[in-house]
């Protein structure tokens, strides 16, 4: 179900508009279980190379969990453990689909997020403390497209989708 | 009478000392706790507070304040900058949900007179609690950290 939001005019100055669109519900994509990695030739050996680069370019992203855990007293708002496990289901799932993110971050509000970049476009999926997650795709140019995601095999997959698409788009 | 004129008196140096007079391009200081971004990028959504975010103000302040008080770990934040002008316009659910709209307001602090807030409003009331609809809340952090500019980068390890 999308969820049109209209921007009002800005307090200061002229009336602008910002695009946004909320989607409180992604529809269930039917490919959605398929879970197996892309094999971009026929050569078993290229299959075992990018299992092998996907493995490794999430060891930074896991080691960096690790360092969150060890400054945890140096931050203001601390993650949960229930935003670890979060990030950690996250991880996995996108480990599975092939897509790397840029960073994982400590979000202000409490919790974690991981975040995305290609070009000129963001995307991040933030788990909150409570465990509620809540993605957001924008170009840079104006169009931010906040988005829930269902704490779910299937919502997560769907959401890693939706921002792999954006980015590749 | 004399609790009458003490009234006044008090109400008279809240009112000098309040400054709510922000010029468009005043800036904001945001200090952040986890910002891998480099000086002159802009800091990610994650980065901001909801529904009140916490910053000091450029009219009464330098960047660098935001790091050398009150506790020893403020040391190794960093700091990001926007402008007043900055603040996303209100936003309206089309379904019906109530309109929110962020104004910043000053609010000294003894040991930080320079300290501000951009504040949240629903249907012209303040919120402080969970109110406010996720989707909302994401779009408003998003939409003000790529206004903002890294200033000062982290050195938490």
């Amino acid at each position: 179900m999308n969820i049109n939001v209209r921007v009002a005019a800005a307090g200061v100055g002229e009336i602008e508009h910002m695009s946004v669109q909320l989607t409180s519900r992604i529809p269930v994509d039917e490919s959605m279980t398929q879970t197996s990695f892309s094999v971009t030739g026929g050569d078993a050996s290229d299959w075992l190379s990018n299992i092998t680069n996907t493995v490794e370019s999430f060891r930074p992203l896991v080691a960096e969990l690790d360092k969150i855990r060890l400054r945890i007293h140096t931050l203001e708002t601390r993650p949960s453990e229930t935003a670890f496990e979060c990030v950690r289901s996250l991880l996995g799932r996108l480990q599975m689909l092939e897509l790397t993110p840029n960073a994982v971050l400590v979000s202000a509000e409490g919790g974690l997020a991981l975040t995305f970049e290609a070009a000129s476009k963001y995307a991040d999926l933030e788990c909150f403390n409570n465990g509620e997650i809540v993605g957001v795709l924008s170009d840079r140019q104006g169009t931010i497209e906040p988005f829930a995601v269902s704490d779910s095999f299937e919502g997560i997959t769907v959401a890693i989708r939706k921002v792999r698409a954006f980015l590749a788009s | 009478m004399i609790q009458g004129l003490l009234n006044l008196t008090v109400d008279a140096l809240e009112s000098r000392l309040i400054d709510n007079h922000f010029q468009p391009e005043e800036l904001l200081y945001l200090r952040l706790f986890d910002c891998p971004s480099l000086v002159g990028t802009a800091p990610s959504g994650v980065s901001v507070n909801f529904p009140v975010l916490s910053v000091n103000r450029s009219k009464y302040s330098e960047p660098d304040e935001l790091l050398n008080y009150r506790h020893p770990k403020y040391a190794q934040c960093g700091v990001a900058q926007f402008r007043v002008d900055a603040i996303p316009p209100p936003m309206v659910p089309s379904t019906g949900g109530k309109q929110v709209h962020w104004e910043v307001v000053h609010v000294p602090e003894a040991d930080n007179y320079s300290h501000s807030e951009v504040q949240s409003f629903k249907e012209g009331k303040p919120v402080t609690g969970n109110t406010i609809s996720s989707e909302i809340k994401k779009a408003f952090r998003q939409a003000l950290a790529e206004k903002m500019t890294v200033v000062i980068a982290c050195r938490l390890q």
